[in-house]
């Protein structure tokens, strides 16, 4: 549940990234600081109170990309998550119900440090990501291969789907294939989704490792990234957020 | 075939040659998209998504086991693992979950070293440890409950319905939970290796 | 500048040597140009030159290689990167980024130069290759030209001495055949030296200094560039080469169709008979309608050329009439309309990718995979083996077959299960003559037995000796591709003022 939740943004990333308006453009940096403290405050034992601060903070990264459905968006799934979570067994008093409540509550979590992340995603080339990695001093085997597997996850469901069509067209597809026999459809899927990916890894790895991908030489960044007014900005905004929800005197 | 003279040779440091570094990221993807496509069989059609998220355990086995034969290098596991889950922190997951990913690398990575990275049983036995981490995004749940409990909502349903639920939330649910995805990954690494044998050694690929 | 000696090359797993005996040397600024039969080791022999052989593919390596005055084997990949520049067949595979001035930094960036130093490479490249009309759009949206044009670009970014290309053309249309070539006259204006692996050979006319043809690992023939040209079609055949001169370019007849889509004039009457009808298409992604056919009749027994720029929708026709793409409109077999899932029963497809759609472990399981047994059906696939050369195979695993032997076994499964339509997509990608001939064989055999055969290709020697129809789509957003040739735009209603 919450992989899907991880890594469907990563695939939705592509088509957007690209897009270049004139909106606040914030350093790399900050976007990926601002995912993981949000992440690791709400994420803690006695981080719920943090919520709505997540969620107030992923709106308004929205609005800076003019993500105009996003910024309605996170708000509305918010409080519907968190309906779920807090007034349905009031209203439902069954275990069953329960359970669901308990599991809405964790994913309220997930609604709100996904909100920044979306940011993160939607903004962030792979180059840019890979740039700013290596400004923050990453080294170098981790900013090699992550940048690697940025190429690598778009070409991969372009294949996983390929494959799928093919399954289906041989009639191995399909609901009740994986019911009957799980085993083999994981395998009829598998089997080809990686020969075709190594097929196609070859010739990148080939031209990248040509033009120096992982040479011993320090690299640099046609656009090195840089703070500026937007990222202290940012930094601002954020502090408000926490102060605010620490003033109210939710936590104890 | 070839492949068995660079099998004797394989010589357990820390360096990486770029090629290796480019065989973590293409197996990373691989990884990460064979979980994430069976996890969303199970987003698509809630009545199989515990079915779908064992099948992910088992699935993720295949590029896992063919990944571990082009291992050449201590770390190589480690590595993985830092680039799959940190994209995944980046994108939303936990940060303890990041925490344990490594964790589960390198009790793998001891393991394959106990194996001179050689073993085939001690590859699968790998796989079924690392497969521990998919505890990790769920952590949250066990470890805030109280957050939840002590919220003014709840306080209004009465014990009876709090206990019912701290018990669901119990540590020995938690562990229940990783025990299984340990055995999972413990079919999924012996898939993983049946293949290998069936497909990519006759293939070439491995 | 090259010096290859005396090399024996076996790859991993190989049983035989892909290189015996290969002697060739390569002056400073000359453009050689290595052609002969697939598996002759034109391929391989570039891989020597620029390092992927020994350092990146695997297996047994004798001789003695020098490029620059360094010894490759004795030399890190990234140094020799730096003086070689090299262009793989499909340039799509081999960008790492998403847009044009980040592909072209790349290998700058990787080399460690000051950034202010990278921009003004980039920017002189954008110029220098023409490249200024796309660089706001995403490589992947670019067409196959587009895109061979940013891949010489950026292996040329960092000004290696030494370019290698194998087989550029193999996804270009004749236009961009015409503006690459231009990119490698104006490269070897500039000095470089360069080597090309190809199969075709028309359009290096010219720009040769030298032609070397291999085969079985070694040098086989070898002509100057000006005796080359003087060489018959028959000379050439002997040697298992392509033509020399461009193929005429006989466009195939229209076939009959109208809508928005088609970009052509629709024949008067409707033909009538067995084939597939399409009537009202309409498909959109995302809001965004991509194809709209009124209507379109292709029949059964005829080979249908499926044409048109990137983005006119050859794709999703392909994908709608085999059932895999949701839609609005009819679509009939035969007079009789046909849901989707229906005509999943009745299609298949050979991918670009044949990797991707094959399924298990042995050549004989991969036929009978997804048809019911019977008795009739162990003939009819021995049959079929024996028919397309497959019979030695019936153990081997198909992963471990070369492309034009996966290719077949796609096609032997399809006809075991009585496809009704199969489309082939790009099947002649990196093809030497004797597989061309062989791909537009087991197409008319399909078509003979009554299939619906659709070819999507680039290829005009393909289309012109396999199809008997074409169908031409545009985009509907109103784009027009520069990589295609727009032969029936009416020059009559403009004309006519002169």
């Amino acid at each position: 549940m919450s992989l899907t939740l991880g890594t469907g943004s990563v695939e939705s990333a592509p088509p957007t990234a690209v897009r270049t308006r004139r909106t606040v453009r914030l350093d790399p940096r900050t976007k990926i600081l601002l995912v993981l403290s949000s992440s690791f405050v709400v994420m803690a034992p006695g981080g719920q109170p943090f919520v709505p601060a997540a969620v107030v903070l992923g709106v308004l990264l929205a609005l800076t990309e003019r993500a105009w459905a996003r910024a309605l968006g996170l708000p509305l799934a918010a409080s519907g998550v968190a309906a779920v979570a807090y007034l349905l067994p009031v209203a439902l008093p069954h275990p069953a119900v329960g359970i669901v409540a308990v599991a809405a509550a964790f994913a309220l979590r997930f609604v709100a440090v996904g909100g920044v992340a979306l940011h993160l995603v939607h903004t962030t080339r792979p180059t840019e990501l890979t740039a700013a990695l290596r400004a923050a001093r990453v080294p170098r085997a981790i900013t090699v291969s992550g940048a690697v597997m940025l190429r690598f996850l778009p070409a991969i469901v372009a294949e996983a789907r390929a494959v799928r069509d093919a399954m289906r067209l041989r009639g191995i597809g399909g609901w009740s294939g994986l019911l009957r026999h799980p085993l083999r459809s994981i395998e009829h899927f598998a089997v080809p989704l990686i020969a075709s990916t190594l097929r196609v890894a070859e010739d990148l790895s080939a031209s990248a490792l040509l033009r120096g991908l992982g040479a011993a030489t320090r690299p640099t960044t046609m656009r090195p990234p840089r703070f500026g007014a937007a990222d202290a900005a940012a930094v601002l905004v954020v502090a408000v957020l926490a102060a605010v929800t620490l003033l109210s005197g939710a936590v104890r | 075939m070839a492949v068995q003279e660079t099998r004797t040779e394989r010589r357990i440091d820390l360096r990486m040659t770029p090629k290796d570094l480019i065989n973590i990221g293409v197996f990373g993807a691989l990884y990460l998209v064979m979980v994430y496509a069976i996890t969303m069989l199970g987003f698509i059609n809630p009545a199989v998504m515990l079915v779908s998220l064992v099948a992910s355990i088992v699935a993720g086995a295949i590029p896992f086991m063919l990944f571990l034969t082009r291992v050449r290098h201590a770390g190589m596991v480690t590595i993985f693992a830092i680039v799959t889950s940190g994209i995944l922190a980046l994108t939303g997951h936990p940060p303890i979950s990041f925490a344990i990913t490594i964790v589960c690398a390198l009790a793998a990575e001891a393991m394959l070293l106990a194996g001179g990275y050689r073993s085939s049983r001690m590859s699968v036995l790998a796989y079924a440890v690392y497969s521990a981490w998919y505890v990790g995004p769920m952590m949250p749940i066990f470890y805030a409950r109280d957050d939840y409990f002590s919220s003014p909502a709840m306080r209004q349903m009465g014990p009876d319905y709090t206990a019912q639920m701290e018990a669901v939330l119990s540590p020995a649910v938690l562990i229940a939970f990783d025990v299984s995805t340990v055995v999972f990954g413990l079919l999924g690494g012996l898939l993983g290796l049946r293949l290998l044998r069936k497909h990519f050694r006759r293939a070439g690929l491995a | 500048m090259i010096r290859v000696e005396a090399v024996r090359w076996t790859y991993a797993g190989a049983d035989t040597p892909t290189l015996d005996g290969l002697h060739l040397h390569v002056r400073q600024g000359e453009t050689v140009v290595l052609c002969g039969p697939s598996g002759s080791g034109k391929s391989t022999a570039l891989r020597l030159m620029n390092g992927l052989i020994p350092h990146f593919h695997e297996g047994e390596l004798d001789g003695a290689v020098h490029v620059d005055g360094l010894a490759v084997a004795g030399t890190p990949l990234e140094r020799l990167g730096r003086r070689t520049g090299t262009v793989l067949q499909h340039p799509r595979r081999q960008f790492f980024t998403d847009s044009t001035e980040t592909e072209l930094a790349f290998a700058l960036e990787n080399f460690g130069e000051p950034p202010q130093h990278i921009r003004e490479r980039v920017a002189a490249a954008i110029d220098e290759h023409g490249l200024a009309a796309f660089t706001d759009r995403r490589l992947q949206e670019l067409s196959g030209g587009q895109q061979q044009q940013v891949a010489c670009a950026a292996a040329a970014a960092h000004r290696p001495p030494l370019l290698l290309f194998d087989e550029p053309t193999s996804n270009l249309s004749t236009a961009a055949i015409e503006r690459f070539t231009a990119t490698l006259r104006r490269l070897r204006a500039a000095g470089a030296t360069i080597v090309i692996a190809e199969h075709r050979l028309h359009y290096l006319h010219g720009l040769a200094d030298r032609v070397v043809a291999m085969r079985d690992g070694r040098v086989d023939a070898e002509w100057p560039g000006e005796e080359f040209a003087t060489l018959d079609d028959e000379a050439l055949r002997a040697r298992g080469l392509r033509a020399r001169t461009a193929p005429e370019r006989t466009r195939p007849l229209p076939a009959y169709a109208h809508g928005p889509s088609i970009d052509h004039d629709a024949t008067p009457s409707a033909p009538s008979g067995a084939g597939l009808t399409l009537r009202a298409l309409r498909c959109a992604f995302r809001g965004r309608r991509v194809l709209a056919i009124d209507e379109a009749h292709l029949p059964a027994g005829v080979i249908t050329a499926i044409t048109g720029p990137n983005g006119a929708g050859k794709t999703t026709l392909a994908r709608i009439v085999t059932g895999l793409q949701r839609h609005d409109g009819e679509v009939l077999l035969d007079g009789r309309p046909l849901k989707p899932a229906r005509r999943l029963r009745e299609s298949a497809i050979v991918m670009q990718d044949v990797q991707r759609q094959l399924f298990t472990d042995s050549v004989e399981a991969e036929l009978r995979l997804g048809v019911p047994p019977g008795a009739e059906l162990e003939e009819r696939s021995r049959t079929l083996l024996a028919d397309l050369d497959l019979e030695p195979f019936g153990d081997r695993h198909p992963l471990s077959l070369s492309g034009g032997q996966q290719q077949r076994l796609v096609v032997a499964a399809a006809r075991l299960s009585g496809r009704r339509i199969v489309v082939f997509d790009e099947p002649s990608s990196g093809v030497d003559r004797r597989h061309l001939r062989s791909i537009t064989g087991i197409m008319r055999d399909l078509a003979a037995d009554g299939a619906v055969v659709l070819l999507i290709s680039h290829d005009d020697e393909l289309l012109a000796h396999a199809t008997q129809q074409e169908l031409r789509l545009r985009p509907l957003d109103g784009h027009r591709d520069p990589d295609v040739d727009h032969p029936t735009k009416r020059p009559g209603w403009y004309g006519m003022g002169k």
